[in-house]
């Protein structure tokens, strides 16, 4: 039994029958009576709707996670198109602004809300022959490995292949 | 849908096979309460919305986890309750806005909502509630609109129920004394 257990017990059952009218009682007479009244509404049908889109979640963790990745993956390819130009030339000014946007994004990827980085990955469409003609092999493995290090092996297992 | 226990339905969520019909239950008997909780913090239903998906998202990802240690509504509630003060915190506007003019401005938009159909009275009631500050307002709603009881709010906000006591009152006063400065305008 837990200790004071009958101590408390006494004000434990009197927090749960403690109703909201005695408590606001003559303390809070306009909120008093305006209590029950809900102004707020919804769409027609939303919580039916609701429980459609909500059962769709099984799909989601995967989608995330590979959008996550793919995503990730992108920006990385284009820091990589950027290092390289920086090294091998001048670089314009809109570039650096980009790099440094990327930079936060690859940084803080973790605290960011998986739909921007979804809808970063979906409105970005990177010319892959393009980047990938700059980019030396060793450039490419070191990439893959910094990826393949970020990922847990967990993370494998919720992929549909 | 069946009035189903919550046993029942944890138990349906630890066998895979049944998991995905236990998850429809859970969101079934669940959804409704959580979404009005959420709203009432958030006001704007496109607001709600999005934070009712997050949460359940949420839930869907860490029900495997559950220990059973509180009862599964707090547990939800605490998850739904976390996810609304983040959502909260990323959309803040106006951080150099007095009180005043954000409360003129959010009036001004409830007034415009198309899911809001509130009188005069209940528009100054949000109004009151939303010049709270943060820890407050979650009681108070947690106690006013949701009827929790203060043991109930004390596991779902890991805060003790005295402490809870004197948020309530707090709350309760400021937002009475509100209503009644401005009373002539209801």
């Amino acid at each position: 039994m837990p200790t004071d257990y009958f101590k408390n017990l006494k004000s434990k059952i009197l927090n749960e029958v403690l109703s909201l009218e005695d408590e606001l009682g003559s303390n809070a007479p306009i909120l008093y009576n305006l209590i029950g009244k809900n102004s707020y509404l919804t769409p027609n049908n939303y919580f039916e709707d609701n429980l459609l889109k909500i059962k769709s979640f099984k799909a989601r963790p995967t989608r995330v996670l590979y959008f996550k990745v793919a995503s990730i993956a992108a920006m990385l390819l284009v820091l990589v198109t950027a290092f390289w130009h920086v090294t091998n030339s001048t670089l314009p000014e809109t570039s650096l602004a980009e790099n440094e946007i990327l930079d936060y994004y690859i940084g803080n990827d973790e605290d960011i809300d998986s739909d921007i980085l979804l809808e970063i990955s979906e409105n970005y469409e990177p010319d892959f022959d393009i980047e990938l003609a700059n980019v030396s092999d060793e450039e490419l493995d070191i990439y893959i490995e910094s990826i393949l290090d970020d990922l847990n092996i967990n993370d494998f297992a919720t992929i549909d292949y | 849908m069946p009035n189903i226990k919550d046993s029942e339905i944890l138990e349906m969520l630890s066998n895979d096979k049944l998991f995905d019909k236990g998850f429809e239950y859970l969101v079934n008997k669940y959804q409704e309460r959580l979404y009005w909780h959420i709203r009432k913090m958030v006001h704007f239903h496109e607001d709600a919305d999005d934070v009712i998906q997050n949460t359940f998202l949420k839930v869907f990802k860490s029900i495997k986890g559950f220990k059973s240690q509180s009862k599964l509504y707090t547990w939800m509630y605490r998850i739904a309750t976390n996810e609304t003060i983040n959502y909260l915190n990323k959309n803040k506007k106006h951080i150099h806005q007095n009180m005043n003019d954000a409360l003129n401005e959010f009036e001004n938009k409830l007034k415009s909502d198309e899911y809001f159909d509130g009188d005069k009275a209940q528009l100054l009631l949000a109004k009151g509630i939303e010049q709270l500050p943060a820890k407050q307002k979650q009681v108070f709603i947690m106690r006013y609109y949701d009827d929790l009881s203060y043991n109930d709010i004390s596991e779902i906000l890991n805060v003790t129920v005295g402490s809870l006591k004197a948020s309530f009152h707090h709350a309760m006063k400021k937002v009475e004394t509100y209503l009644k400065e401005n009373v002539s305008y209801v």
